[in-house]
C-alpha cells in the first residue's frame, strides 16, 4: 500500500445542544473540509468521518468497552467512515439527509477526541502527518475532567505530532456562556496542543475551509547594502488566484455518440490582410516601431534582452509619505531573514524597526531571476507583535515613468453648484459613521472588523468548487452548499442588514437629496433613454 | 496532452482594458507640422551648446521623431522650411520648402528627415532676411492646407511648432504683419495649436510683441521670456521613449449606496505595467499575421467546427467532470450586481500595504452625462478625506460577467497642483483591488508552524540601523515615476537601431537610473560597516554570494 501523506479524522457535532440550523452549519463546515481534501488534497491522503452527539453509537472503542462490560463509554459517537483514501464518494457520505438523521444525542468532547485519536493510532498505514478536526458548538455538558486522563490525551497527541483543530460556532472565552467543564477543556487544549477557530468571526467560515491553501514559494536573495550582504528569503505574499490556477481546466467535446472526448488547442497563423486565411507556417517574432514591424532574429533578440544576474540591492531610503499605496503595482512579497541564521534575522529586524521608528521606506532594485527585467520596489517595515513571528519587510513593486498615465481632470469644486452644503456634508458624515465596518467592541476592548477581504473566499472559485462537488457526488449543490452562495451574495451585494438598520434613515435622506439634485435635464435625458429602450424592446 | 490557457479560461480585466484603450488610441492621433526658419541667421548663430540654431533644431526634430514613434505611432508629421532661396511645394509658393509632407512615422521617414536635414544649410542664402514676413506667411498657408483635411476631425489633434530666432519677422511692416497674423488666426480657427520655440542665447532679448498676438504662451513680459519659453519647450523635445496613452475612459460605472442611490462614475486606468509588445509576422514577406485557434480532437485529429460546443472539464481523483458552455458561464458569473456596491467604511489605517492584487484604477464623477453626480461624489469625497476613511465595495465590471467580482477599497485623493498651477494629483478616488482569502500567503508564519526560533534585534542594532537610514537617504524629490525602465529603454534603443539600419552593438545606451548611486554608498561606507559589525553571527552562503550557475555559464559562453 502506498504511504499516506496525511490522515485526517473529521469530527462533527450533531448533538442536542445544536439547533437544526446549527447542525446544518456544522455539516456545511465538515463538507467544505471534505471537499477541500477531495479537490486539493494529496493523492494518498486519507480521511475518517465521525459524528458525535448522535442518536446511535458505532465506534471501535465503545465496542471494546462493551466487551469489558462498560456499556456507557464512548456512546453517541458514530464513525461514519473509517480511515480510507480520499475519493469523491466521501462527498456523498455527508449529504444533508444523512447528517440530519443522526442528530439529537449527547456525547463528551474528550471521548470524541479519544475515539479520533484511537482511529489514527490503529491505522495500519503510517501517514506523514495526521490531523483531528473537531467542529462543535462546545455547549454540551461533559463529565468532570480527570486531569490525568486529559494530560494523557494531550501527551499522546503531542507525541504523535498530530495537529488538533477545534472549530467553534461562537467565541469561547473565559466569560462566554459555555458549560464550565467544556470551556475548561477547550481552553486547556488551546493552551497545550490545539488551535481554536471561531466560525462566527468571519463572514462565511465554511467557504474559507473549502479554498485551496498554497504554500508560499521562496526566492533566495542576498540583500546588498553597499558592501554588506544580508541573506534573505523573498516570498510572494499576495498573488491573484484564478480558477485554472486552482484546478486545471481542459477542453472536451461530445462526439456523435454522445461520448465526451478530449480536445487540444492549436494556434494557426494566417496573413491579416489575406481573406483566404491560408495558413502560414514560417513566422518570426517582430516588434512594432511606428507603423513598421521589425522582425527580430536570435542574434538581435540577444541585444533586445536585458542581461543581468539575480540581485536585490538597496538604492536608498525615503519618506514613507512619498509612497501612497495606490502607486504600488500589486502582488506584494515578504522579505524575511534567512531561517536558522540569527544574524540575518536580526539585521532584517533592526532595519524594520528603524524604518518604522523613522517613518521611512527602503527603495530596492530587484532582479528576481537571472536575465529578468529589473524593477524598483518599496520595502515597508512590518514589526511583529508576536514572539514566534519575525519582524519582516513587505516588498511592493513601484511604477516606472513608462507605467504612469498622466490624465488631467477638472477640479471637483470648479462649479458652485457642485459644492455640497454643510447639511449635505453632515449627512455624508452620518452615513460614513453609521456604515462603519469597524464598530462593536470585543470583550478584550479591541474593535471588530467586518468584511475583511482576506477572510472572504473568491466567489468565482467557490462556484467552481461547488459545481465540481455537485457533479462528483450527485447531490444537488443547492442541497449541499446553497447557503454558501447565499452567504457570499449577502456579504458582497450590499451593506449588511445590521448596517442598513443603523444607516437606513440617513440613506433615505440621501436618496431624497439625490433625487432633488438631479436636474430637469437629467430627468429628461433619462426619460428619452427609457423610451429608446422600450422602443428597442418592442422592435 | 493536456492543454489549458489561463487567460482564455478566466478572462483578464487588464487585457480587456488594454485592448479597449488601444483601439481607442488607434482612432485618435496628432498631425504635427514643424515650421523651421532657415534664414542665414539661423545658420550662423551659435548656441551655448556649441551647435548652430539650425543644428539644434535638427537634434530636437530627431529626438521628437524617435520618441514620438514609440509614444504615439499613429501620428503624422510634416517638415516645412521657410526663408529658402528656391521653393519646393505643390502650391508653387516662394521661399517655402516642404522637406517632408504630412506622413506617418516610420523608420524610413525618420532616416529620410534626418538625412535631408543635414543638407538644409544648402537651402539658405543671404537674401532671406529681405522677405522674412512673406515667407512666414506662405509657410503658414502651406501648413493650413496640409492640416485642412483634419479640420473637422475631433479625433485628430493638430499642432504647428515654429522654430525661429526672429522676434520680429515682419520688421514692423503693418501689411505683412496683418497678413501673417491673419494666417495664424485662420490656423487657430482650424483648431490648430500654435507653439513657438524661440531660439537664441539665454538672457538675450526676444520680444514677445509679434508672436504674443496669437500665441497665448507668449503673452508674458519680455524679461527672461526667451529662457522661460525655451524651458517650457525643451521638455517636449527630450528623448523620452515611452508610450503615451491618451486619456480614455475604460468604462462607465456607478457606486451604489444602499438600494436607491447611485453615483455615476467614469473608470480610468492610470497605472499599467508597460510591456514590450510582440507581433508575429510572415518570415518571407514580413506581413502581419493573425492567429486563430483550432480545437483538434486528441484521438482522431479531426478539427472541430465553430458550431461545435466545447465543454470545459476537470479531472478530480480520476473522475472527469464536464461543464457545458452555459454551466461554465454560470460558474464564472458571481451574481454580484454590476458596478461598485458599497458595503461600508473603514479607517484608512486598516488597509495594509500588501493588500493589493493589481494596479489601482481611478474613478471620477460622470457629471457630463449625469448632472448632479459631482455634488453627491464630492460629499463623500470630502468627508472620507476629513475622517480618513475608505469605502469598502464589491465590484463587478459591467463589461462581461466572466471577470467575476472583486473586493475593492475606494481611497479619496485630494487634488494637488504645483507652483505653476499644473495638476499633479487629480481629484477623485483610487480603486485599490484587495485580495480575497485565496490570494493570500502567510510566509511570515512559517517559523511558527515549523517551531523555529525567531531572533529579534537589540536596541543597539536598531540604533545602528537608524544611522544607516540617515546616511543613505535619497534626494527629497526622488520619485520612481521619474525613473525610466532600463530594460524597456534598452529594448527601444536596440529596436530603433535595427529599424534605422544602424549597428545595434554601437547604440548609445541611456544611463540606468535604477542603479544605486556609488557616491552615496561610498560616503556611507563607514556607517554601513558599523551596521554590519552588529551582526557577527550572520553567515552568507557561497551560493547566495556568487552568481547563479546559469549566469556563470552565460558569462563563460561570452
Amino acid at each position: 500500500m502506498a504511504p499516506r501523506s496525511k490522515s485526517v479524522v473529521l469530527c462533527a457535532d450533531v448533538g442536542r445542544t445544536l439547533s437544526d440550523d446549527q447542525v446544518q452549519e456544522v455539516l456545511r463546515i465538515a463538507r467544505a473540509i471534505l471537499l477541500n481534501l477531495v479537490l486539493y488534497g494529496g493523492k494518498n491522503d486519507s480521511v475518517s468521518l465521525v459524528l458525535f452527539g448522535a442518536t446511535e453509537t458505532r465506534n471501535a472503542l465503545h465496542e471494546e468497552m462493551v466487551a469489558d462490560g462498560q456499556e456507557d463509554q464512548y456512546v453517541d459517537i458514530v464513525v461514519l467512515q473509517d480511515l480510507t483514501v480520499v475519493d469523491s464518494d466521501v462527498l456523498r457520505v455527508l449529504s444533508s439527509e444523512e447528517g440530519g438523521r443522526w442528530s439529537g444525542g449527547r456525547s463528551d468532547h474528550l471521548d470524541v477526541l479519544t475515539v479520533a485519536y484511537d482511529i489514527l493510532c490503529k491505522d495500519s498505514v503510517k501517514a506523514k502527518s495526521s490531523k483531528i478536526v473537531m467542529v462543535s458548538d462546545f455547549k454540551g455538558e461533559i463529565k468532570a475532567l480527570d486531569e490525568n486522563f486529559v494530560g494523557e490525551v494531550v501527551r499522546g497527541i503531542k507525541e504523535k505530532e498530530c495537529e488538533l483543530e477545534l472549530v467553534t460556532l461562537s467565541p469561547i472565552t473565559p466569560h462566554s456562556l459555555h458549560p464550565d467543564e467544556t470551556k475548561s477543556l477547550v481552553l486547556h487544549l488551546r493552551e497545550t496542543v490545539a488551535s481554536l477557530d471561531c466560525a462566527s468571526d468571519v463572514e462565511d467560515y465554511a467557504s474559507l475551509r473549502g479554498m485551496k491553501t498554497t504554500n508560499p514559494a521562496t526566492t533566495k536573495h542576498s540583500f546588498s547594502i553597499g558592501s554588506l550582504e544580508i541573506p534573505v528569503n523573498v516570498y510572494k505574499k499576495v498573488r491573484k488566484d484564478t480558477m485554472s490556477a486552482n484546478l486545471r481546466v481542459s477542453n472536451y467535446y461530445k462526439d456523435e455518440k454522445g461520448q465526451v472526448r478530449p480536445l487540444k488547442r492549436e494556434t494557426e497563423y494566417a496573413k491579416k490582410d489575406d481573406p483566404s486565411d491560408e495558413v502560414v507556417t514560417g513566422k518570426v517574432q517582430a516588434f512594432p516601431y511606428g507603423k513598421d514591424l521589425i522582425p527580430v532574429d536570435d542574434s538581435a533578440r540577444n541585444y533586445l534582452t536585458h542581461h543581468e544576474d539575480k540581485s536585490f540591492r538597496l538604492v536608498g531610503f525615503h519618506e514613507r509619505g512619498e509612497f501612497p499605496r495606490h502607486l504600488f503595482l500589486g502582488e506584494a512579497s515578504v522579505v524575511l531573514g534567512e531561517a536558522k541564521n540569527p544574524g540575518s534575522q536580526q539585521a532584517v529586524s533592526a532595519l524594520a524597526r528603524a524604518l518604522e521608528e523613522e517613518d521611512q521606506v527602503g527603495v530596492v532594485r530587484c532582479v528576481a531571476r537571472s536575465n529578468s527585467d529589473p524593477y524598483l520596489g518599496a520595502l515597508l517595515p512590518c514589526v511583529s507583535q508576536e514572539k514566534d513571528i519575525p519582524d519582516h519587510l513587505v516588498l511592493c513593486m513601484l511604477p516606472f515613468a513608462e507605467d504612469i498615465r498622466e490624465y488631467q481632470f477638472a477640479s471637483l469644486n470648479a462649479a458652485e453648484k457642485w459644492i455640497p452644503s454643510e447639511e449635505e456634508l453632515n449627512l455624508a458624515e452620518d452615513i460614513i459613521r453609521e456604515m462603519s465596518l469597524v464598530d462593536d467592541k470585543r470583550e478584550d476592548g479591541g474593535a471588530i472588523e467586518r468584511v475583511v477581504p482576506h477572510e472572504l473566499a473568491n466567489p468565482k472559485i467557490l462556484n467552481m468548487n461547488e459545481f465540481i462537488a455537485e457533479k462528483l457526488s450527485g447531490v444537488s449543490s443547492s442541497h449541499m452548499h446553497g447557503s454558501t452562495k447565499a452567504n457570499y451574495l449577502r456579504v458582497l451585494s450590499g451593506p449588511s442588514e445590521r448596517i442598513l438598520a443603523r444607516a437606513g434613515p440617513s440613506l433615505a435622506k440621501l436618496a431624497q437629496m439625490a433625487d432633488a439634485t438631479r436636474t430637469t435635464t437629467a430627468k429628461k435625458e433619462e426619460k428619452v433613454k427609457k423610451e429608446e429602450v422600450e422602443m428597442k424592446k418592442e422592435i | 496532452m493536456f492543454f489549458y490557457d489561463a487567460s482564455v479560461v478566466d478572462g483578464d480585466d487588464d487585457d480587456e482594458a488594454t485592448q479597449a484603450l488601444k483601439s481607442a488610441e488607434e482612432k485618435s492621433f496628432e498631425a504635427v507640422c514643424f515650421l523651421v526658419d532657415v534664414r542665414k541667421h539661423m545658420m550662423d548663430q551659435v548656441l551655448p551648446s556649441g551647435e548652430t540654431c539650425i543644428q539644434y533644431v535638427g537634434t530636437c526634430l530627431e529626438n521628437f521623431l524617435k520618441s514620438r514613434i514609440i509614444q504615439s505611432p499613429h501620428d503624422k508629421v510634416a517638415i516645412v522650411l521657410y526663408g529658402t532661396h528656391g521653393q519646393s511645394n505643390e502650391y508653387g509658393l516662394d521661399h517655402v520648402h516642404v522637406l517632408e509632407k504630412l506622413g506617418s512615422l516610420s523608420a524610413r521617414y525618420i532616416r529620410d528627415v534626418t538625412e535631408a536635414f543635414q543638407r538644409v544649410e544648402d537651402l539658405s542664402y543671404p537674401g532671406s532676411e529681405d522677405h522674412r514676413g512673406l515667407s512666414l506667411k506662405l509657410a503658414l498657408w502651406t501648413c493650413s492646407h496640409m492640416l485642412k483635411e483634419y479640420s473637422k476631425k475631433d479625433n485628430v489633434e493638430k499642432r504647428v511648432f515654429i522654430f525661429t530666432d526672429d522676434d520680429d519677422p515682419c520688421s514692423g511692416d503693418k501689411v505683412t504683419t496683418s497678413q501673417a497674423l491673419d494666417r495664424m488666426g485662420a490656423l487657430k480657427e482650424l483648431k490648430v495649436d500654435l507653439q513657438l520655440y524661440p531660439l537664441g542665447e539665454p538672457g538675450e532679448r526676444f520680444s514677445p510683441e509679434f508672436w504674443g498676438q496669437v500665441i497665448e504662451a507668449c503673452s508674458s513680459g519680455d524679461s527672461d521670456f526667451l529662457e522661460e519659453m525655451q524651458l517650457i519647450q525643451a521638455d517636449k523635445f527630450e528623448m523620452i521613449r515611452r508610450k503615451i496613452n491618451k486619456k480614455k475612459r475604460w468604462l462607465k460605472t456607478h457606486l451604489r449606496i444602499g438600494d436607491r442611490v447611485k453615483i455615476q462614475l467614469e473608470y480610468y486606468l492610470m497605472l499599467s505595467k508597460q510591456t514590450k509588445v510582440q507581433r508575429a509576422v510572415d518570415a518571407r514577406t514580413n506581413s502581419l499575421l493573425k492567429s486563430h485557434t483550432a480545437y483538434v480532437s486528441h484521438e482522431t485529429g479531426e478539427v472541430l467546427q465553430k458550431e461545435d460546443k466545447i465543454l470545459k472539464g476537470w479531472t478530480v481523483r480520476g473522475q472527469n467532470v464536464h461543464a457545458t458552455p452555459l454551466e461554465y458561464k454560470c460558474i464564472k458569473d458571481c451574481d454580484i450586481p454590476p458596478g461598485f456596491n458599497l458595503l461600508g467604511f473603514k479607517p484608512a489605517s486598516y488597509l495594509k500595504p500588501h493588500q493589493q492584487v493589481r494596479a489601482s484604477a481611478f474613478v471620477y464623477p460622470n457629471e457630463k452625462e449625469h448632472p448632479g453626480t459631482c455634488k453627491l461624489f464630492l460629499m463623500f469625497h470630502e468627508k472620507m478625506l476629513q475622517l480618513d476613511q475608505v469605502a469598502i465595495c464589491s465590484f463587478a465590471s459591467t463589461r462581461t460577467s466572466s471577470t467575476g467580482a472583486d473586493i475593492v477599497a475606494l481611497v479619496a485623493q485630494q487634488e494637488a497642483k504645483d507652483e505653476y498651477g499644473n495638476q499633479i494629483d487629480p481629484p477623485g478616488m483610487w480603486v485599490v483591488f484587495l485580495p480575497f482569502a485565496d490570494d493570500m500567503r502567510f510566509p511570515e508564519e512559517i517559523p511558527r508552524k515549523k517551531g523555529e526560533e525567531v531572533c529579534f534585534s537589540s536596541e543597539d542594532q536598531v540604533a545602528k540601523a537608524r544611522e544607516l537610514i540617515g546616511a543613505l537617504k535619497l534626494e527629497g524629490d526622488w520619485d520612481s515615476t521619474y525613473v525610466s525602465n532600463p530594460s524597456l529603454q534598452r529594448h527601444y534603443e536596440t529596436l530603433q537601431a535595427i529599424a534605422l539600419g544602424e549597428d545595434p552593438t554601437k547604440t548609445k545606451r541611456a544611463p540606468d537610473e535604477t542603479l544605486p548611486d556609488p557616491d552615496r554608498f561610498e560616503a556611507a561606507a563607514r556607517t554601513i560597516s558599523r551596521f554590519a559589525m552588529e551582526f557577527p553571527e550572520m553567515t552568507v552562503s557561497k551560493k547566495r554570494a556568487g552568481s547563479t550557475k546559469a549566469s556563470a555559464k552565460g558569462k563563460k559562453a561570452k
